[in-house]
């Protein structure tokens, strides 16, 4: 055989190997062996004006393995569109949790907020505690305030990474009604979702004084362990208020253990 | 010769001893003396002993109303307390056997294996009578007489003994081979159902037997006297008049409707069933009648802690649900009083169920009897007091206490309270089916009749389309629907609302994977083309996922749906979709096993190989009709299978179903070491899933280099033979002669012929072999034919005939005498 040929069948494998091959290329993903399937997708994933959308769907309705679902929701999420989303959101009630967890997950790139605070939200509800926790997560970076009402169902009904998006999103009413759960809920929940409402730029002063004094009146030693530790890590020069209770707050709460100088 | 005598003798001996035993118990009787049955005489006598008004008996020192219970817990002990105030007169230290009874002045219980009398007010111990058998099945008395009735603990008899009650001296006892029933006392008579159909009646102070009445046509198992009437029977109640004759028409009877009542209890207790002292079901299921209602119009139910009262048209009237279960209850002018284990005490009022509280006491009951409730009657249950009827609503607001009490127990009085509130189509009924059937701790039955409620409940469609579209939702708790029940009772009803929701079921991860076939079955019965499509797309989506790998079944389910929906549409989307890479092998597998092929193509083999493959490799990308490389030849595999065939035909014989299968298709996957798993057999007998699952163990395939291969194999079984046809009637033995006759007669050809019967031609000798009457002649007979027909020598009769040409013609034989020579 000729070098040239030699070349060519090289080029080939190589080609096919890498789910390039003009063969590999036609078929859809649904019937391409599990690796090249997932490189498949994932190049879907990377087309240009949504144009990968449609065999994405075509593979997700023809059924894949897992992994292969999996990618290929990631990839319709990265793709967007009014179709991807409908399709994204009939996954969100899969048989398999990962499968629902990739959905959210896809569901809160590159869709209208409306939609994405939605699905979202109704994935606090679901029946698999980490979906339920992912999708709190994604609202504590995607949601707006309006979903802190059901983000704080959802806490009351125990959805504990709930408190953290209550802390990122809730205004200050808000922050006064979560502040309620104080004595139904445990504390270290409680303090996770007061951290982000505390260093957030756009609540209150006034708010944020409310907030340390809710603290305060605890009593603990974890309060007190919370509020050194708050006063410590975070720069309090654009909130001197804040900054002044909290000494005075920490000054009255029994001694911590942790040490750290108060400047 | 002596030996009868002996025998004679020894006999003799025997009667006489026996006679004397008898002589020396001068107290023993029998029930069974030579006393006609149903005598007209003995009836008069009867009836006007009971019109008789006898001295009423002196009355006890008494204390009022009072209760006598045995304590419930580790150390039971017999208490009399007083009522309503509750206060204790005395307690025994001991535990009694029985629960205790009142009788006058008395309250007798058993201690060990004797009966023992304490004084009621003071709990003295008046007599102990060592009891004939541990046994006791009734206790009844009265100022002059105590009668109790033993069993003997091999039941082989029954003793009737009457004390004294001031001293406990046995007057007399009778001995009967069979069972007594619940006997009762009127005008000093003892009247003693006696063998399930007899009722004696003796005279109660001296034991002699008076007259016996005789059923023929019922039973006779209790019998009581109120009010100067006779009543006995069964389940029906006759009311006993000097006319009667044996038969059920001769005297006024009743039935009451206490059927219907949750454990069907008889009006008495049947046979004066033994009560224990400790919590047993006596007295906590009953049925009781009103003082003033001796006909059982108006029965009360008491089912452990539901008591029911039923109106004069047999529907309940009112229905409540107490705290704890009722030991023991005593029917009243004005109610019921009800003692429940807890120590309450309490009277329901007749009209409305409603509770007025008479005592608690600071005791738990195991069991109890009350006495002289007069006072406490007067004292609570007077017309200043009585409630208001119920409303509707409050009625049906107790049913549904009822029809929800998780009380496992409590099927029977559930099911009656749910049967009730359908018949008054109550408005929450539907929820309140859907959370008895979601329950899993319902009863079978009772879940089953809410089932079967729920499909005829036309109010129910909206809330069941609202149930089966309830979103799920952790953050709000709510009860699970028992959704397979409710997409088939919306199929039913042909819902067509239901499609939408129906569809979302079915594709939502909370449905259970058994609800699956259901769901789908429903959406196919509302609208065929759409549950086509979703069962389709379902398939699709979970053919190469995890989540249905545990499920091959439930997807064949589907796929056999979607065959029913379509079969050729079915079959080509089905084959496709097995065939299709990635598509779990389970699955595959079961879907192959649907599917009409005999053999899986190439192409099948191919993507479960490359299936397999593409976990390792992913190379294999060979031509679709090109066998593969390094799989076994579909011939090795059907050798193999053939080779097995007939253990897989027996594996049949092993099933259960009827009609038996034509065919039974396995679908497999050969291990790369040739063994087989993930089996799939259609159709699916356990039975013959277990034959086979031992057969195909049993079996090696060829080894290969491939991991896994599917392999379909149809085993195709003979088919049930067909019952042979029923043995046509031999002919009768002149049909032979008959068509030889016609056959031989002149005019045959011409059809002048006269009836074979007027043919002078003699007939032929020789009958054909194939005569095989079962009434055929006897050899004399046919000896006479012979004789008489043939103008040869008789030869040999036909069972001698010899020579191979058994077959049966008509054929003339060749020495017929018109033949030529």
């Amino acid at each position: 055989m000729t070098r040239p040929c030699l070349l060519a069948l090289l080029l080939l494998s190589l080609l096919q190997a890498l789910g390039l091959h003009p063969t590999a290329q036609a078929q859809a993903p649904a019937d391409l062996p599990t690796s090249q399937a997932l490189r498949r997708i994932r190049a879907l994933g990377r087309q240009p004006n949504q144009t990968g959308v449609a065999p994405l769907i075509g593979a997700l309705q023809a059924g894949l393995p897992d992994r292969v679902t999996d990618a290929a929701l990631a990839a319709l999420g990265a793709q967007g569109g009014q179709q991807a989303a409908e399709v994204l959101r009939s996954f969100t009630s899969h048989r398999r949790s990962s499968a629902r967890l990739a959905a959210y997950t896809a569901l809160a790139d590159n869709f209208a907020p409306r939609l994405r605070r939605s699905a979202l939200e109704a994935g606090l509800g679901d029946g698999d505690p980490r979906v339920r926790s992912h999708c709190a997560t994604l609202l504590a970076t995607h949601g707006t305030a309006a979903s802190v009402p059901r983000l704080l169902s959802a806490f009351d009904a125990g959805l504990d990474a709930s408190a953290v998006a209550i802390g990122q999103l809730a205004t200050s009413t808000q922050l006064e009604v979560f502040i309620t759960r104080f004595s139904k809920q445990p504390l270290a929940v409680m303090l996770a979702g007061l951290e982000p409402a505390l260093t957030r730029r756009d609540v209150p002063p006034a708010t944020k004084l409310s907030l340390v004094t809710a603290v305060q009146d605890l009593g603990t030693a974890s309060a007190a362990s919370f509020l050194q530790q708050l006063l410590l890590s975070h720069d309090w020069s654009h909130a001197p208020a804040v900054r002044t209770a909290l000494v005075s707050a920490l000054a009255a709460l029994p001694a911590t253990s942790t040490t750290g100088a108060v400047q | 010769m002596t030996c009868p005598r002996l025998s004679t003798g020894l006999l003799g001996a025997l009667l006489l001893l026996g006679a004397c035993a008898t002589q020396l118990d001068p107290l023993a009787g029998t029930l069974a003396s030579p006393r006609p049955d149903n005598s007209r005489g003995d009836q008069a006598a009867l009836q006007a002993r009971l019109a008789k008004t006898s001295p009423s008996p002196p009355a006890p020192s008494s204390t009022g109303p009072i209760i006598a219970l045995v304590t419930a817990g580790a150390t039971p002990h017999l208490q009399v307390r007083t009522l309503p105030s509750g206060e204790q007169l005395w307690a025994t230290s001991w535990a009694p056997a029985l629960r205790p009874v009142i009788v006058q002045d008395l309250v007798l219980t058993q201690r060990g294996d004797d009966l023992v009398a304490l004084e009621r007010n003071s709990g003295r111990i008046r007599f102990t009578y060592p009891l004939p058998s541990p046994v006791i099945q009734q206790i009844i008395g009265d100022a002059t007489g105590l009668y109790i009735v033993t069993q003997s603990p091999d039941q082989s008899r029954t003793q009737l003994t009457a004390l004294d009650p001031k001293n406990g001296d046995v007057r007399y006892h009778h001995v009967v081979p069979r069972s007594l029933g619940a006997a009762t006392l009127a005008n000093g008579l003892l009247l003693v159902p006696h063998g399930g159909q007899t009722l004696v009646w003796l005279d109660a102070i001296t034991g002699t037997l008076l007259g016996r009445l005789r059923s023929t046509d019922d039973l006779i198992t209790w019998a009581d006297f109120q009010a100067g009437t006779l009543r006995f029977g069964d389940r029906r109640i006759y009311t006993f008049e000097p006319t009667y004759n044996g038969t059920s028409h001769s005297l006024p009877s009743i039935e009451p409707a206490l059927a219907r009542l949750p454990g069907s209890p008889p009006p008495r207790p049947a046979r004066g069933l033994t009560a224990p002292a400790d919590a047993s079901a006596y007295g906590r299921v009953a049925a009781q009648a009103s003082v003033d209602d001796p006909d059982w119009r108006t029965p009360y139910g008491i089912f452990y802690r539901h008591l029911l009262r039923l109106g004069p048209d047999g529907n309940l009237q009112w229905a409540k649900r107490l705290t704890t279960d009722i030991v023991t209850s005593q029917p009243t002018t004005q109610g019921l009083i009800v003692v429940q284990d807890s120590g309450h005490i309490a009277l329901l009022d007749e009209q409305s169920g409603t509770s007025t509280p008479i005592a608690t006491l600071p005791v738990a009951i195991a069991s109890a009897q009350l006495a002289d409730l007069a006072d406490l009657v007067e004292l609570f249950g007077g017309d200043a007091t009585k409630p208001a009827p119920e409303t509707q609503e409050a009625a049906n607001a107790d049913l549904r206490e009822i029809l929800l009490d998780p009380d496992t127990r409590l099927g029977p009085s559930r099911l009656l309270a749910l049967q009730t509130l359908q018949q008054r189509q109550f408005p929450a009924l539907t929820q309140d089916l859907l959370d008895l059937i979601a329950e899993p701790r319902t009863p079978p039955q009772l879940r089953a009749a809410a089932t079967q409620a729920l499909h005829a409940l036309p109010t129910a469609q909206t809330a069941m389309v609202a149930a089966i579209a309830l979103p799920h939702d952790r953050t709000a708790p709510q009860a699970s629907q028992p959704i397979a029940v409710l997409a088939e009772a919306l199929a039913t009803q042909g819902v067509s609302a239901a499609v939408k929701p129906l569809k979302a079921r079915l594709f939502d991860y909370q449905t259970k994977a058994e609800d699956l076939p259901a769901i789908a079955r429903a959406l196919s019965k509302l609208d065929a083309k759409a549950a086509y499509t979703a069962i389709g797309d379902f398939l699709q989506r979970y053919r190469a996922d995890s989540s249905m790998a545990p499920y091959p079944d439930i997807m064949a389910n589907l796929a056999q749906l979607m065959l029913e929906l379509d079969k050729n549409r079915a079959s080509t989307d089905l084959t496709q979709l097995a065939n299709r890479r990635h598509t779990l092998r389970p699955c595959a597998a079961a879907l192959q096993a649907l599917l009409p092929a005999e053999a899986p193509s190439p192409a099948s083999i191919d993507l479960a190989q490359a299936a397999t493959a593409s976990q390792q490799a992913d190379t294999n990308n060979t031509s679709q009709q090109a066998w593969p490389k390094g799989l076994r030849p579909w011939t090795n595999i059907r050798a193999t299978f053939e080779a097995h065939n007939r253990d897989l035909l027996n594996c049949a014989k092993s099933s259960a179903a009827a009609p038996p299968f034509k065919r039974i298709r396995i679908a497999l996957v050969i291990a790369g070491n040739g063994h087989t798993m993930h089996r799939y057999y259609h159709p699916s007998d356990p039975a013959v899933s277990r034959c086979l699952d031992a057969t195909l163990d049993s079996i090696q395939f060829s080894k290969s280099r491939t991991a896994r291969q599917v392999a379909v194999y149809t085993v195709q079984l003979p088919p049930p033979e067909t019952p042979s046809r029923p043995a046509t009637p031999p002919p009768e033995w002149w049909t032979a002669y008959r068509d030889l006759a016609q056959a031989a007669s002149p005019g045959s050809q011409t059809g002048t012929r006269l009836p074979w019967w007027q043919d002078k031609h003699p007939l032929l000798p020789k009958a054909p072999a194939t005569y095989t009457s079962t009434t055929e002649p006897t050899e004399a007979e046919e000896g006479n034919q012979v004789r008489t027909v043939s103008p040869q020598p008789p030869t040999r009769s036909r069972r001698e005939e010899p020579g191979p040409d058994k077959s049966g013609t008509t054929s003339p034989s060749t020495d017929a005498w018109w033949l030529p020579e």
